[in-house]
């Protein structure tokens, strides 16, 4: 399985946002702070899971609220409380949802977001293998990382 | 003229909108819809001259809502604005007369690209 590199990944991130971002890839990384909620699945064509996708809840945060002009504020109170922002979140999944396309540029097999929303407790099903830490201007930064099934 | 945006996600909307203005298409009306059904009553209600629609969407998907207009005899420039893309969906989408499939992300020059024929 092939996964987007950090350029795709910031021209991604900087055209959901417009804004700039600072990525760099995190060898054998991981998300620092995990949650149910940040936690996404792409589905193959038989409905497989096929990849796993985990975000640090401060960058879904920040993410969801910069693409919608949403002040920082709000995206860091919600992260430092350890709330997640049920708003903020629906953004930060079609940023998620959209990752899909890259993706299908560099595989055969053709993968979708879980429309299903289904929370992954416990231990990951999978290691990362490619991880980002991603800054956004103005706002905060976190980790995002990739896995195969 | 009249733009129907048609997507499930709200801030993808509001994201639709602001690279229509910064394509210069900033001075047409836009209306949005959350789904298939909701954009076919629209364009029951109202005349529009360009479609923006998500493929993927609750209730009523983006080709569906396509392959029923067309039937309804609207023959509205129809587009997808859509993060998935397979030449399966392409050929689908343009045997039922669609003008454009803009793959998000997408940049200011994609819309400028996909919509200066119709809205300039």
């Amino acid at each position: 399985m092939q996964f987007p590199d950090k350029t795709a990944m910031a021209e991604t991130f900087e055209m959901m946002l417009g804004k700039e971002v600072d990525i760099v890839e995190v060898p054998h990384g991981v998300v620092k702070d995990r949650h149910p909620k940040t936690t996404y699945v792409y589905l193959n064509d038989s409905d497989e899971p096929t990849i796993l996708v985990e975000a640090d809840l401060s960058l879904a945060h920040a993410a969801g609220a910069a693409m919608a002009l949403i002040p920082p504020s709000r995206a860091s109170d919600a992260t430092e409380a350890g709330e997640p922002d049920v708003e903020l979140l629906a953004n930060f999944k079609e940023v998620i949802n959209i990752l899909s396309a890259l993706l299908n540029d560099r595989n055969d097999v053709h993968v979708r977001l879980d429309p299903h929303e289904t929370e992954m407790t416990g231990p990951p099903p999978t290691d990362l293998q490619a991880v980002f830490e991603i800054e956004i201007d103005r706002y905060d930064s976190g980790r995002i990382g990739f896995g195969a099934y | 003229m009249q733009i129907l945006v048609v997507d499930d996600s709200p801030v993808m909307r509001k994201i639709v909108r602001r690279t229509l203005r910064q394509a210069g298409f900033g001075g047409h009306d836009v209306v949005e819809a959350g789904d298939g059904v909701e954009a076919l009553a629209a364009l029951e209600e109202d005349d529009f001259d360009v479609v923006m629609s998500d493929w993927n969407m609750p209730n009523m998907s983006g080709i569906e809502l396509l392959e029923e207009v067309r039937e309804k005899g609207n023959q509205v420039t129809f587009g997808f604005v859509t993060s998935e893309s397979t030449a399966l969906m392409r050929a689908r989408a343009t045997s039922f007369g669609a003008s454009f499939f803009i793959t998000k992300p997408f940049t200011a020059e994609t819309f400028e690209d996909a919509l200066a024929d119709t809205l300039d």
